[in-house]
């Protein structure tokens, strides 16, 4: 019997990582949002949306989409996409690539990069590879890998930051 | 393997010469994955041995397989541009 253990994952049980970017600063937020570098909300906004920064969103948007940090949405977006962080999009992306946070891109990788910033802050994850999959020599010199889980060939690259993504 | 012609047999030794990397790699970070020793010592034969018939037949592929018991014999084969392989 071949010894697979030592070809797994050795990281089982120690995924649980501290949350480090919420909670409360001061006592009392329970009731109440916490809004960063202010205090606190008026109040606990009852049917009111909690906007994160800004206290609690004006009204409790009805049929539009609460926004995160902005309040609620100008109307309900309808055919455009919702934007989280800026309402909606300014159309819906036809021919340009949605970005995340940020409407569409003008077909330019360089919105993307201007809008990253709005973005929060993540943790990377990479898997442990496995010993699985694994390809004839010959697939592996035409795949340049001998692993099949690792055969992700871009596709849509005109602008592989925005619309690029691995896989078939 | 033997009735491999010289092109097919410089092909499959690029092949298993690059299984031989790529397992290598894996290896590694897996030092003590058995499945994958048992690959890269199965493949580095297969390359070894396919090198072993080809250099035989047509001459060395690397410098450090060349024959020097007579004469310089790295410049007998085609140089790669000259096509032949």
């Amino acid at each position: 019997m071949k010894n697979m253990n030592s070809c797994q994952n050795s990281c089982q049980g120690r995924n649980n990582m501290p949350n480090c970017g919420s909670g409360c600063k001061k006592p009392g937020c329970n009731t109440r949002p916490s809004v960063s570098n202010r205090g606190y909300g008026s109040n606990n906004c009852s049917t009111r949306p909690s906007v994160p920064g800004c206290g609690c969103a004006s009204d409790n948007c009805g049929t539009r989409p609460s926004v995160p940090g902005c309040g609620c949405a100008s109307d309900n977006c309808s055919t455009r996409p919702p934007v989280p962080g800026c309402g909606c999009a300014s159309d819906n992306c036809s021919t340009k690539p949605p970005v995340p946070g940020c409407g569409c891109a003008n077909n330019s990788c360089t919105d993307y990069n201007r809008c990253l910033g709005k973005q929060p802050l993540g943790m990377a994850y990479v898997p442990i590879q496995t010993w699985e999959n694994i390809s004839d020599s010959c697939t592996g010199l035409k795949n340049a890998t001998i692993f099949e889980d690792l055969v992700l060939p871009f596709v849509n690259t005109n602008c592989p930051i925005t619309t690029g993504r691995r896989g078939y | 393997m033997k009735q491999m012609n010289q092109q097919q047999l410089l092909r499959y030794i690029q092949e298993t010469g690059f299984d031989v990397i790529d397992t290598n790699l894996f290896l590694d970070t897996h030092p003590d994955c058995q499945e994958a020793l048992e690959h890269f010592c199965r493949v580095r034969s297969q390359f070894l041995e396919a090198r072993a018939i080809y250099e035989a037949a047509y001459g060395p592929l690397t410098i450090d397989n060349v024959n020097v018991e007579n004469e310089w014999t790295w410049i007998n084969q085609p140089w790669p541009w000259e096509g032949v392989c």
